[in-house]
Order: C-alpha cells, then structure tokens, then sequence
C-alpha cells in the first residue's frame, strides 16, 4: 500500500467517524443525565432531509447545519417532553422518535422533490497551514471538512465539562441518583431537559454533516443505522466521551476500508461484493460491543424516571 | 439566618395535610421546634412522619397548610428553598451517588465552586467545616467504599456544609451499632448546645427517652401527643403510638432443637464488585430452632443469603441439607430440596406486582399438581380452579387484607405483601425458612403477627434463619445468634449471655471470638 | 402554576375506548394536514383510502394478504417484549427467512415437488430467523448487550447480505440490469384470490402462542420473568433461559413471515422486500398491547394502512411513504394516550394556601 493510499483510508475514517462522534457524544450526555434516546436514527435523517432542503434551496451551507442543528432540538424537545415530564418508557417513546423521522424525512423529500434526481453542492475540504504538510497524517487529518474540526475541538471540551465542571458534576449525579441531586437543590428536570435537547441537537447535526459532506443528496435511510451505531459506541466507550471516540474511529476505519476495496472490486469485475465487504462495520460494531461487555457498567438511573412524590 | 435565642420557635407547620391515592398520609399536622432542642417525633412505620418531613424539606408539595420559618410565612417548593431557609435532612435511606466521592457528593447542588469546579478551595473548606463539627471521612474515598456510620457522617455533613440551622434525621440509628448510635447521640447534643434545632424521627422508644427534650407522637397521619421527655413514660408513648396496649414480649417458650437440617462448611463467596464477601464460615442450623445473625448491613449476610438460596454461587466450602450436599445447586431445586426464603426485599424480590395475590401464592409451586397439569413434557395447562381455591384458603388463613384473590398484588399494603410472601413461603412444604429482615418498615400490628410466625414455624419443626439489621429482633426471636462482620463469624451466643455493649463490639470488629470457639459452638 | 401528575385511582370504561380511538384519529387528521400539504385533497385521498382498504372483497382478501406478516411478526415481538425484550430486529430476521426460502427454492424447485421445495424452505427460514434474534438474546441475557443496537445491527447485516446475494451467487442470469432472484415456483395454496393459506396459519400461531402466554406454566413464567426479573430468579425461574426463548421464537416467527412473502405474495427476492415492515410491526404489537389476539386485529388494520395508502398513491400521485408518517404518528399518539389513561393531569395555582 502506497502511503497515498494509507492517507487517504484515515482520512475516510475521520469523515466517516465524524456524524458518529457527533451524535455519540450527544448520545452520551443524555444518557449520563439517565435518558436512553433510542431515537438519534429518526434525528439524524430528520437532520439530514432539512439541511439538504436548506442547502438546495439557499445554497448556503452554513445555513443548511445550523437547520440540522434545529431540527434536532425541536425533536430532542419531544423526547425529552416524553421521557421527563411524561415519564414514558424510554425505549417505546425513542422507538416513536425514531419512525416518525423516519417515516416524515422520506415523505416530505419524495412530495417535494419525487422522483427527480436532486443533489447539493457539497461542502470543501479545507487545508489546514502546516499541518496538512505532515507526510500521511497531514493528508488524512488535516485536509477535513469544516466539521470535522469542530468535532477535534467539541469532543475533548464534552469530555472536560463531563468530569471537571459544576455541570458534569450535576449531570453524573441526575443520571446515577436523580434523588439524591434532587434533595440538594439540584434541577432534575431541567438537566434531563437540556441534556437529552443538546444530545438530540448534535444528533441533527449529525445529519447534516452526513448530507451537506458526505453524500451531496438524500435518500431513504442514508444514514445507515449509524444512529443506532451512536448508541451501540456509547457504550462501547463505556459512557466516557473519549473512549468513545475511539469507537467512533474504529467503525470509521472499518468502512472506510470496505469503501476503498470498491475500486479493486470493480477493476475484477466482481462489484457486489463491495456489498460483502459493508457488512464489516456492523460486524465489528458488534464484536466490540462483546468485547467490553464485562467491564461496562451503565449509569444506575439510566431509562428510570424520576418522581419526586411517590407514596411510601 | 442570624443568631436566634435558645427556645426561640425556629420553625412552625400549621394544618399540614397530605393525600396520596387511597390515604391520608398527614391530616391537619400542627408542629413546632424551638433552637437548642431536640424534638423527637414518634410513631409507627406509615404514621406520616417522613412525610411531613419530606414537606418540610420541599420534597412534597402539601395539598393545605402553612409553614413558618423564624415566625415568618415560607412557601418551600423544593430543596433548595428549604436548604437557603437553613433546613438540612438526613434521609432514612443515604441520599447519596455512590459512583462519586465524598467531596462531590457535599458540593454538589453549590454554586460558590465556580463552573469550574475549584476542588481545592472545595476541599480546604470542607477539612474546616470536619474541625469545627468534630467529623471526618475521607474527602476522595468513593461513597461505596464507605460504612453505614461513614455514609451517615457524609449525609450530615452536606446539611451542615450548606449552614443548617434546623438538622431533621430520619430514623438514623437504624443502620448504626449501639456504639454508633451512642456517639450520634452525644454529636446531636452538642449541635442543639450550639444553638440549632433538632427533629429526631424514630420509632424506637428506647431512643426517644435517651434523646428527646420533647416528643410528638403521630399515628395514622395525626398528632395524637405532645410531651415533655421528663413526664413521659415507655408504656405510655407506646400506646400513643400503636393506639392500644402493646406487648413487648413474643409467646416463645423452650425450643426443642432436633437433627442438623442445614450444615454450612467453610463457605466463601465473592459480592458484585468482585470482592470477598462470605469468608469462610461455618454454621448449622438444627430441627426446631431459630438461628439469628446480628451485624450491621453489608457485612456479608445478603452475600450468605444468596449463596444458601442457590442465588450466588460459592467459590470455596460446602452447604448440606439433612446431610445431603446442595452446595452449588441453582435456585429452582433448592426449592424442591424444601428451603424457603422470605426475601430482603419484598416487593421487588418477593412478588410479581402485577400478578394476581392468587398468582403470586403459587408462584414456586405453578409446576406442582393440582394448580397445573401436565400437557407434555415440561407444557402443564394451568388450572385456575385449584389456584383459585388454594388461594383463598391462604388468605383465610393468614388473614391477607385484599379485596379478592384476583386483586394484583402490588396494590396490597406493605404488611399484607409479607404476609403473602410468609403464606407461601411457610405453606409449600419446606424444612427450612431463612427470613432476610422479615419487620423492615412494618407497623407493630404486622410485626407482632409476623414474628409470631417465625416462632409457630419453629414450633412445629422447622429450621428457621433469621438475617436481621434490628439487633433487638434478632436477641428476641433467636436461640443462638451468630454475629457478622465482614464476611466472618466474630461471636457466637445465645441470647441473654452477652450484654448488648460487647454485642455492639463484635458487630464492629472491635473483638472477635478465637475460630475454635466459634466452631465448637455448632457441635 | 404548576402542573401535576396524578395517578387515576379507578379508570372508567370509556377511557380505555376513548384514548386509543383518540390517537387513531389524531393521526390521520394530521395526514390530511400532510396531504393538503403535499397539494392533495384529503377527501380524495381518503377516499380511495377507504376503498383500497376495504371497498370489496377483493381489496379486502389484499388487505388480510398485507396483514400476514404483520400478524406472524407482530406476535412474536409481543412474545418477547412479554418477558421485556425489544425485538427491533424483525426486519432482519424476515430478510434472513426470505433468503433462506429464495435459496432453498433457487436450489431445489427444478429436482423436487412444490411441496417439499416449501417444507424444506419454510423449516429453514425459521431456524435462520430464529438463530438471528437468538443471537440478539443470547447477547442481551449473558453479557448485558442492549438489544436494541444488536437487532439493528443484525438488521443491517442481513439488508448487506441481501444486496450481495442478489447481485451475485442468487442472481437472475436472465436479469441484465435489475439485481433479483430466479421467480419461485412452488407457492402456498390460495384461498380466494391472492390470498393464501399463509394468514390461515398466521391467525392460528397467534392462538397457539395466546394459549401458552395465559394458559401454560411456561407462559406464566415467562410474564413473571418479564414482569419482574429478581423476583423470578428468586422464585427459581430461568429468566435469561426464558430470554433467549422468546426472541428465538420471535425470530422464528419473523422469518417464517419472510418465506411466506416470497412464496405467497412475490415469488420472487428482490431488495424492494426490504421497506421496513418489521418494524412496523413494533407498532402492531403496541397497538395490540402485546396480546396475541388483540394484535390479529390490530395487524388487519395496518394491512388496511398499507393497502389503503397504496391505493391512495394512484389517485393523488402521493408518496407510499405517507403511511409511514401516519404509522409513527399513530405510535406517538398512542403512547400519549396510554399515558392519559393512566394519569390525570391538574394545574395548581401557587402553592398549597
């Protein structure tokens, strides 16, 4: 392998690793607060749709995010109304989540624009001074996309809040003794609120990262399950931003390569099995969900609502 | 809040009422509490006590009434109102993050560390704040690797971190040794010298006269007495309490101990975190009598309980039942061996909630002729009709408190789901009851019944092991007692041979008896 | 103000008829703000709505023929969450009894009798779906796996696999262009029009496994384990046993309704199998309240869903993925529903003076 090749492998993993981080993170922080969101699938293609939307019809890309961003706080609002002040099953009402992106995504994208082939300017990826001259690391993470730079900044200040600020401080204690913080004064709900709202937020970020970097158009269930991936990386980093990220670049790595297999499949004239090939990154999702299965140990309130008053 | 005069009414509730579906947990509570005393409130378990204090604490939100704080008019809408109006509660069961360490936990809510968190400001504050109340723990350790005594320590040093004028402690001794409690006591006095207020919730008489400078008593959601410690007597505040006459002894006469039916060798066992929590004890249990175990929580005897209950597997010794070897065996046969179990926690190891009590009295037992019948193989057609009778005859006979059979039963009281879960337990046959802290948070009418039971299934022949964290149970109900401390046997003795002070020593670890006297004492 | 929750001490009759009715028609009020959206007259839409539903017999036996698998997943999904398993991943499993069955048919249906070519088929499609969601409850029960990421992720591998599979070692030489299987023969037996004897034994299942649910001591475990898991194993219970059982039936059942579409309904594996019926049938089994016989009708009527906004997508030229809005609305509303049953919602002015 040439050490083009090897660059450009990394920096398809640190593409590909980038909506996960994103919506892992957020992911991870509702959960820290004791909110299984279950439905980041259905936000992230709610995300996607409207930034393509966005993007279509503005053509501006900065505009196109921040409507993912939107759009995953209007639904992170619903989810956290169902989970917090409902008081739902977590996992049903994440699963409602899920559908109605799901179903309303693809439904308003075929109304609008049916059949047509519709596409997007994508955005650039941008050089970095200097460091993009480092030999292979240069090229593989330095010449990134705008969000991917936002995440190297995003995912180390998530992972100091967590453990170092009052915040983090509150959110651990919500999500492992919600009582507890209650009767020092501590906002359950609000916290639960603004964790679940921020984490579905990212989610449509996510998305938008997806339509407006990766693929240039929308189509039905582009994202792959990665919402479910989200998730499935959470724990996999055991509720800790950083080793989640690992996840995040493992599952990045394992596509990425899948991907660029596509060319030698197709120069034998054996194109399906690229087909094959995808099926790795669910199958390594998996094994390392199995490989830490021992040590993960979940936040104890996590898809337990919290009632204040309750009958002795 | 500024300095007040000893005796100054601090705080004040008026007309307090509380409903919950289907009681009325406080009904028109007038209280008061002045500076420098400790105020005890009294009553049964479900008397509305830690409900009024939840009130107080801005836990619950009151449905009529008003509270006054300093004379003036309060409206508490949480804890945080409470905490600023100088309020602090130490809760019955440690409202604490256990995953987190001391100094987190009594920081977190405050706001004066910054978003930041300036730890080291945190933690010089809090080594002053040790000083000046004369406690310590450690500020790093994490909460789980603390003890009961520790834990409460932590509880009360949050309320006192925030400025508490007014401490309330709900049932605090009952996770502490008598030598604990005794230096409860002693701190709880010199707060009050200090100038705050203290409400001592308890049910526990004896406790009452030690501390108290005076005593309300509550029951079924009212104030039914105010008194003064020196006018009180224990008979007296225990029928203020219960409502009519209450006997403080058991009908127990001499047991007639028989055959060993469980013999335990050796035994080790590893707790959830993956330390050692059963190390090597031995013991035995004989035909006809009650062996109790004394020691304070999470010294090994749930670990013990699971091991027996085929719940945990062992990692070293033997357990025998009539001398046959169950060591090791999974659950579902130790149930056909004949051990039954009335577990720590009734409702969530006890019963289905949303099963019938019908269900619930047949639950080991559905595979059993006549409440099913076989199909083929392991398939049986279950047979309403015979769980239906059967079920009615438990009810009868053990005076289960439900509208039908067919009522679910998480919707029983407290009392009456023990009272299932001993009619099953005490009905299917076994050789062997190991009751887990069978009064927790009973009233004393289903107490008394309870133990009563205890006592008829010795009589009539079986082994009984009694687990239990109210040392004055265990001394009562047992002929031998063996006392626990982390995960060893440190006393063995039968009631009436060792003062309750030496008890106190062995439950903390302070002496131990030598491992040949221990074992002798099951020959 | 405040708002508080409170717990309904006796819910009325009506309530219970009432709230999910409610839900039903939120639901499609809100797609007719969809299709007006979309520039079609709701009227219309509905219309032919109704008529593709159930205008005749003929849209009628169509709409059973959309409901079999419904039924066939929806009551396996009802038997797993029974003993507190979410099985998302019955659209992988459905896909996993379709490929099984395809093979089976593509290797054998020129050598042997229909019959056989379905036996064989069927047998194997239920073990395939069966270890496919077995693998997910195995996980769940020993190592503490979420199911939920596992299903999606088996969901996921099976669609790959089908990608790969029809455009390689299953695909139609014949075929230039259109990645799909050989047609399949041998097909189950119909009973009017294309409706097949496939929803027969559906209904059947979902009798037989409502019988062992309430009537066996192997179903009252399985709730007890479901209902409350500590106090199963401490009543002797097998609940990861139970577990595993469950979603290995779960499974099963799904891939059974995976070889009874492509013998009864497409004769044919193509990727267009692949539009998310499994997990429309989580909604089934919640409409149906994870009862066996409550979910027969429940899945009728999202046959009805489907048949309905087929035939609606002819007359107004609307997306077929309208049913899918109007599905998840229906799950939202639903579980607000549910909630409304079970709690009254009162205002409180102040505090408590």
């Amino acid at each position: 392998m040439t050490p083009e090749q090897i660059s450009s492998i990394l920096n398809l993993m640190v593409v590909m690793a980038t909506p996960l981080a994103f919506a892992g993170v957020g992911e991870l922080y509702a959960e820290r607060s004791g909110i299984l969101n279950l439905g980041v699938e259905g936000i992230m293609l709610m995300g996607a749709f409207t930034s393509f939307y966005v993007a279509h019809e503005t053509g501006n890309l900065l505009l196109a995010y921040l409507a993912g961003v939107a759009v995953g706080l209007a639904l992170g609002l619903l989810m956290a109304f169902m989970s917090v002040s409902m008081r739902l099953n977590q996992v049903i009402a994440g699963m409602g989540i899920y559908f109605f992106g799901f179903g309303l995504s693809d439904f308003m994208y075929k109304t609008i624009y049916g059949t047509e082939y519709a596409s997007i300017e994508k955005a650039h990826q941008i050089a970095v001074p200097l460091l993009s001259k480092i030999p292979i690391i240069g090229n593989a993470f330095f010449v990134q996309y705008p969000s991917v730079y936002l995440m190297y900044v995003l995912i180390p200040v998530m992972w100091y809040l967590l453990y170092r600020s009052r915040w983090g401080l509150h959110l651990r204690a919500v999500g492992e003794n919600p009582r507890a913080a209650d009767t020092l004064g501590v906002n359950v709900t609000l916290i639960r609120y603004l964790a679940t709202v921020l984490g579905a937020a990212l989610a449509g970020l996510a998305g938008a990262v997806l339509c407006v970097e990766i693929t240039g158009i929308f189509f039905e269930n582009l994202t792959f399950g990665m919402g479910f991936i989200a998730i499935g990386l959470v724990y996999f980093g055991r509720w800790d931003p950083l080793r989640m990220w690992a996840g995040t670049m493992l599952f990045g790595l394992s596509w990425s390569i899948a991907m660029s297999l596509q060319d030698y499949f197709s120069r034998i004239g054996k194109m399906h099995w690229v087909y094959f090939m995808l099926m790795i990154p669910y199958i390594v999702v998996l094994l390392a969900l199995i490989a830490v299965s021992r040590k993960a140990r979940a936040p104890a309130a996590l898809s337990k609502p919290y009632w204040r008053e309750t009958s002795e | 809040m500024s300095e007040v005069a000893p005796g100054q009414v601090v705080l004040e509730v008026r007309g307090i009422v509380k409903r919950f579906p289907g009681v009325v947990a406080n009904d028109h509570v007038d209280l008061q509490v002045r500076a420098g005393e400790v105020l005890a409130l009294l009553g049964e378990n479900g008397a509305g006590k830690t409900t009024l204090m939840n009130i107080i604490y801005g836990l619950y939100t009151p449905d009529e009434g008003e509270i006054y704080v300093m004379g003036r008019r309060v409206h508490i809408r949480g804890p945080k109102d409470a905490i600023s109006l100088g309020i602090g509660m130490v809760h019955q069961h440690f409202m604490q993050v256990e995953e987190l360490t001391v100094l987190e936990n009594i920081i977190l809510g405050l706001r004066e560390f910054g978003i930041i968190l300036d730890t080291e400001k945190a933690k010089r504050m809090l080594e002053e704040a040790f000083q000046r109340y004369g406690l310590r723990v450690d500020p790093d350790a994490y909460i789980w690797q603390l003890s009961a005594g520790e834990k409460q320590r932590v509880e009360i040093m949050k309320a006192l971190f925030r400025g508490a004028k007014i401490l309330i402690l709900d049932e605090p001794t009952s996770v502490l040794t008598p030598q604990e409690t005794k230096e409860l006591f002693k701190t709880l006095r010199k707060f009050v010298e200090g100038g705050m207020a203290v409400i001592f919730i308890t049910h526990k008489l004896q406790e009452v006269m030690e501390v108290a400078d005076r005593i309300v008593v509550m029951r079924r959601g009212k104030v039914v007495g105010r008194l003064m410690r020196e006018e009180a007597t224990i008979p007296q505040l225990a029928r203020l309490m219960v409502g009519r006459e209450v006997l403080f002894r058991i009908e127990k006469g001499e047991a007639r101990p028989g055959e060993v039916v469980l013999r335990v060798e050796g035994l080790r066992a590893m707790s959830d975190k993956g330390v050692e929590a059963v190390k090597g004890i031995t013991f035995s249990v004989r035909k006809g009598e009650i062996v109790g175990v004394a020691g304070v929580a999470g010294n090994g005897q749930k670990e013990l309980v699971e091991v027996l209950y085929g719940l945990r597997r062992p990692t070293a010794g033997r357990v025998t039942l009539f001398g046959k070897d169950v060591t090791g065996e999974p659950t579902h046969r130790i149930i056909k061996f004949g051990i039954s179990l009335i577990p720590e926690e009734r409702v969530t190891m006890g019963i289905v909630p949303t099963f019938s009590v019908a269900d619930n009295l047949i639950l080991e037992i559905v595979d059993r002729e006549p409440f099913s019948q076989k199909v083929f193989d392991g398939l049986r057609k279950l047979s309403f009709e015979n769980i239906e009778k059967y079920a009615e005859e438990l009810i009868r006979k053990f005076d289960i408190r439900t509208p039908s059979s067919k009522t679910k039963a998480g919707y029983l009281s407290g009392g009456n789901i023990q009272k299932l879960i001993l009619a099953r337990e005490l009905s299917r046959g076994a050789y062997l009851i190991i009751a887990d802290q069978p009064t927790a948070g009973l009233d004393v009418g289903a107490t008394e019944f309870i133990r009563n039971l205890l006592v008829k299934a010795r009589d009539s022949g079986n082994a009984v092991f009694l687990v239990s964290g109210d040392l004055s149970e265990v001394l009562s109900l047992s002929d031998r007692v063996m006392v626990m401390y982390e995960g060893e046997i440190t006393a063995v003795f039968r009631p009436g041979e060792l003062p309750i002070e030496e008890i106190g020593l062995y439950m903390l670890g302070a002496k131990k008896m030598p491992k040949e006297e221990v074992e002798r004492f099951w020959e | 103000m405040r708002i508080r929750l409170e717990r309904r001490g006796e819910v009325p009759l009506y309530v219970y008829i009432l709230a999910p009715t409610g839900a039903f028609l939120l639901a499609f009020l809100m797609g007719a703000f969809l299709m007006l959206w979309a520039g079609a007259s709701p009227i219309k839409g509905y219309g032919a709505f109704l008529r593709g539903a159930f205008g005749g017999l003929k849209p009628f036996t169509n709409t059973l023929l959309r409901a079999t698998p419904f039924l066939l997943m929806a009551t396996g999904i009802s038997l797993s969450n029974r003993s507190n398993v979410l099985n998302i991943g019955a659209e992988g499993q459905y896909i996993m009894g379709a490929i099984a069955m395809t093979w089976i048919a593509v290797l054998m249906q020129n050598s042997v009798p229909g019959f056989i070519v379905i036996l064989v088929g069927v047998i194997l499609a239920v073990i395939v779906g069966a270890l496919w969601a077995g693998a997910a409850g195995y996980l769940k029960a020993k190592m503490g796996i979420n199911e939920v990421v596992v299903t999606v992720m088996l969901n996921w591998v099976a669609i790959m696999l089908l990608k790969w599979l029809l455009r390689g070692p299953l695909k139609d030489p014949r075929s230039q262009q259109w990645p799909m299987s050989p047609p399949i023969g041998p097909h189950l037996p119909y009973i009017y029009g294309n409706l097949n004897l496939g929803f027969v034994i559906a209904v059947l299942l979902a009798i037989a496994i409502w019988y062992v649910l309430f009537r066996t001591n192997i179903g009252f475990k399985l709730r007890a384990c479901g209902e409350n898991p500590r106090a199963a194993r401490y009543a002797g219970f097998n609940v990861e046993g139970m577990l595993i059982l469950s979603m290995l039936i779960s499974g099963a059942m799904a891939g059974m309704a995976g070889a009874f579409d492509v013998i009864g309904t497409f004769h044919i594996l193509y990727e267009g199998i692949v539009v998310g019926l499994g997990y429309t049938s989580i909604i089934v089994a919640l409409v149906g309240k994870n009862h066996p016989l409550a979910v027969i009708g429940s899945a009728i009527m999202f046959g009805a869903i489907y048949n309905g906004v087929t035939s609606m997508q002819s007359v107004t030229q609307l997306s077929y993925t309208l049913s899918k809005c109007i599905e998840g609305m229906i799950y939202l509303f639903f579980l607000i529903s549910e909630f409304l049953v079970l709690y009254r919602i009162r205002l409180i002015r102040g505090d408590a003076s």
